[in-house]
């Protein structure tokens, strides 16, 4: 199919058929880690989070490319996961900007639209580093604008895009010493690549045929409702689950300017008493979540900004098909606090002890599944505090969260600079919020974490070479801060091989060791023996973590 | 006017030799526990540590027993302040905190309804230290001090008493074990968290309680960051006497805090032990650091 022109409705088929290609190829992206580490997670990242977006226009008609493209945007921002997700999320943002009122784009304007993206997905890094995704999508996207002209057709454009992308992903490897090095090329441009592809072959008429997920499945499974749960005797407690979206009208208020706290704040006067609110512009559209027990007032003083473009009203007392509504109640008993914490942990141990530490919210951080910015709003909805404290505690988490703690307006939602578990269970030892003081509290944290070295101690599952350690499989292997510094075989001095390599070592105070959920008694107590042994300054603790994937985490102080 | 006789409790530190030397008496308080056989055992709070050393005192905590502390006895009164009484002199009581401990309370009831109508002629007061230690103890110097000044009784009093916040206190545990059985610290809801690698820096506040208001990681964090509020809080340290009280720590630790200390510029630093009552509820190896500086005026929740 030649296409001259590019209409929502075409957009929408080519970015299905590109996830389509991704799914079908998401393994070999996982599996491209320079780590040997089974945590791959790159192509599940960016297939959910093309998923996201999917989602949010499957069952759409839309033809007019604009219109299409922001909601295909929003869903892709909420389903971001893992940096290169929301790096892919920031990409398609971008692309949608430039296609901002407009029906159909000729290729001249598509390639415009495509620099868009450039320019938002580095600009949402905050050091955006080339040899990945980012500089296979700005190289394709160069080339693809010199080789177009009025005359072409949106398919020289595309094929000109993948051309390029597929030369800049084979170079990424050149760009990114730590690549060379363990013979990988980057995964978030080999994610994208296989996106393209896809969308090319569509333009060469060819369907891919593979079931994607969606992400309406995943989170609304419909049930029945049961309306004998609210019954003829029974009185309101929980009020209204009310959601709308809003088109801001010119005529009515100064759009462009109009700051969507106006509507927060009026959710919150008293005669509405709104709980759990969350609103979001985009453009001149406004998406508010919001529970009330009047939400016919809620309608009523909303129609001074703008129309409706759909509502939402649901009792919720009834169990109704989406999964929020049981976590919402418990937001509903949650007590209000100045301060909360939300930490992403992995492990039964692991988050119990957060738990105990005073973490209100956890999120699962699944090893192979990094939460999406979705599932960071899920969980600052069921808190009603001032202030949300966001542990990351991943490299690969850190953007998805800083997404979340953008869109959130119930809260002010700093995000800590833990990228690891031992790094948040030290800073979380120090949970002080006495001083009342934010900046204060958030320097503290930040002090706690930057003194931690985090050690994690787990098994090759491939022979290779990485930061000049040779590595076999099935070694035990020690990463320290995110370098690998030894490899070997000797289980039960392995936390002392490993911890020897940290040079300062004879500085530290304090070693908190994490158990995961593969170590043996034997192995506890043979480590402890000879680092009591060797390390006899140092105070040593352990806790059963229980993660999977690593054997030992450790918080070295 | 009468002689003035002064008195501090066994929360205050003072060394058998400066209380010879300053002619500062004091009122024994009582510790007990039980041995391995359960069997009960209680003996006075002594400052002179005639019964234990303070190694094996601190010891038989290490091995595990958990030692309560009781208050000064009538009885105890009665045989020290009488035979003062009994001569016609004035007694100045300058007590442990009556947030930790109630004999002050006991001495000014006693005063009132025992002592007062035997010998009217004799002024008792009690100062209300709202401190321990060699806070308490440093404030019985300066009260010698002016009593050889040639201060009256009510002078001395309300000098002490005006100035009581200035007697500043750090203190830093080991480990939190001994301090969780006795909960005798106040601290923010989890402030502790996890009490492992976790030290509290403790004040006395401006209620006389022994209050948490910071933590530190690791040992040699905490007894550093002791030394500089100590240097954060200073009054004129070029003046002063500063004393660290330790229940047998390290002598690695006691030297960082003493070099810390000494940067300071204090006159001089002096070092001792930690006495029989406080230890009991703070346990071995706890660092207390007594200092005169800017009032302490925050109160713990």
């Amino acid at each position: 199919m030649i296409l001259h022109k590019l209409n929502g409705e075409q957009f929408k088929e080519l970015v299905i058929n590109g996830a389509k290609n991704l799914r079908l190829n998401i393994e070999e992206v996982d599996a491209l880690n320079v780590f040997p580490v089974p945590d791959g997670d790159t192509g599940t990242n960016m297939s959910r989070t093309i998923e996201g977006g999917i989602s949010a226009v499957s069952g759409k008609e839309e033809k007019n490319l604009g219109l299409l493209g922001k909601d295909l945007s929003k869903g892709m921002l909420m389903g971001a996961r893992g940096n290169s997700g929301v790096i892919l999320s920031q990409i398609f943002r971008g692309i949608c900007r430039g296609f901002e009122g407009k029906e159909e784009v000729n290729a001249v304007e598509l390639a415009k639209a495509y620099q868009v993206g450039i320019k938002q997905a580095y600009g949402a890094v905050v050091t955006p580093v080339e040899g990945t995704i980012l500089t296979v999508f700005r190289e394709a996207t160069e080339a693809a604008s010199k080789a177009v002209n009025e005359e072409s057709t949106i398919n020289e454009f595309y094929e000109a895009h993948l051309k390029q992308a597929s030369i800049s992903l084979k170079k990424t490897i050149d760009l990114l010493p730590v690549l060379k090095e363990a013979g990988v090329i980057d995964s978030g441009g080999a994610g994208y690549v296989y996106i393209v592809k896809g969308m090319v072959k569509f333009l060469d008429g060819e369907k891919i045929e593979q079931e994607l997920s969606s992400v309406e499945e995943e989170h609304k499974e419909a049930a029945p409702i049961d309306f004998s749960a609210f019954g003829a005797d029974d009185v309101l407690q929980f009020g209204y689950c009310t959601e709308f979206i809003l088109r801001l009208q010119n005529s009515k208020v100064n759009v462009e300017d109009f700051d969507v706290q106006t509507i927060i704040d009026e959710l919150n006067e008293e005669d509405i008493s709104g709980d759990s609110i969350v609103a979001l512009k985009d453009g001149d559209v406004v998406k508010v979540h919001v529970h009330t027990k009047e939400p016919g007032l809620v309608l009523h003083k909303m129609r001074k900004y703008g129309e409706f473009l759909t509502t939402k009203i649901e009792n919720m007392a009834l169990q109704h098909n989406e999964n929020l509504t049981e976590e919402e109640h418990t937001a509903k008993k949650m007590e209000h606090k100045k301060y909360a914490v939300v930490a992403v942990a992995q492990g039964a141990g692991v988050e119990e002890q957060f738990k105990a530490f005073g973490v209100d919210v956890i999120v699962s951080g699944n090893q192979t599944m990094n939460p999406s910015t979705e599932d960071f709003i899920r969980a600052f909805k069921q808190i009603d505090a001032d202030n949300i404290i966001v542990f990351p505690n991943n490299k690969n988490i850190v953007m998805a969260a800083k997404q979340a703690a953008q869109l959130y307006k119930g809260a002010k939602v700093k995000i800590a600079q833990s990228t690891s578990i031992p790094q948040c269970y030290s800073a979380l030892t120090m949970l002080d919020f006495s001083s009342d003081d934010l900046t204060l509290i958030m320097g503290n944290f930040n002090e706690a974490i930057r003194n931690v070295v985090t050690v994690e101690i787990t098994t090759a599952i491939r022979s290779t070479k990485v930061h000049g350690v040779i590595i076999h499989k099935n070694d035990h292997m020690g990463i320290v801060n995110g370098k690998i510094v030894f490899s070997g075989r000797m289980k039960n001095r392995i936390i002392f091989d490993v911890l020897r390599k940290i040079k300062d070592i004879k500085d530290k105070q304090v070693v908190t060791i994490i158990y995961g959920k593969d170590v043996t008694e034997e192995e506890k107590a043979k480590n402890m023996e000879v680092l009591r042994n060797k390390f006899p300054y140092l105070e040593f603790g352990a806790i059963d973590g229980g993660q999977s994937v690593y054997k030992y985490l450790i918080a070295v102080e | 006017m009468n002689k003035i006789a002064l008195f501090g409790d066994s929360t205050c530190d003072l060394t058998p030799e400066l209380r010879k030397s300053r002619d500062i008496d004091y009122v024994r308080m009582l510790v007990n526990w039980k041995d391995k056989d359960k069997k009960d055992h209680e003996i006075y709070a002594s400052l002179d540590w005639e019964v234990f050393s303070p190694k094996e005192y601190y010891d038989l905590m290490r091995n595990g027993a958990v030692i309560f502390t009781s208050q000064v006895t009538e009885q105890e009164f009665d045989e020290k302040f009488i035979p003062h009484l009994e001569k016609g002199e004035d007694i100045l009581y300058i007590s442990c905190s009556s947030a930790l401990s109630q004999s002050g309370n006991l001495a000014v009831r006693l005063a009132k309804d025992k002592y007062a109508q035997k010998y009217p002629k004799s002024k008792i007061i009690v100062v209300d230290s709202l401190c321990s230690c060699m806070g308490q103890g440093s404030m019985l110097l300066r009260a010698a001090d002016l009593r050889d000044a040639g201060k009256t009784i009510e002078d001395i009093a309300k000098e002490i008493e005006e100035t009581r916040l200035c007697y500043n206190q750090i203190a830093t545990v080991e480990d939190l074990s001994t301090l969780a059985k006795h909960g005798r610290v106040k601290a923010g809801k989890a402030f502790f968290g996890n009490i492992f690698g976790v030290k509290p820096l403790i004040i006395s506040d401006g209620k006389g309680n022994n209050y948490a208001v910071e933590k530190a990681k690791g040992r040699r964090n905490a007894l550093v960051r002791a030394a500089e509020i100590v240097k954060e809080r200073v009054i004129k340290p070029g003046t002063q006497i500063c004393y660290v009280s330790h229940a047998d720590a390290k002598q690695e630790d006691v030297d960082l805090v003493v070099s810390k200390i000494k940067e300071i510029g204090f006159k001089e630093v002096v070092v001792g032990n930690l006495g029989p009552i406080i230890s009991a509820s703070c346990g071995p190896a706890t660092f207390g650091i007594y200092y005169f500086g800017k009032p302490e005026t925050r109160v713990g929740e």
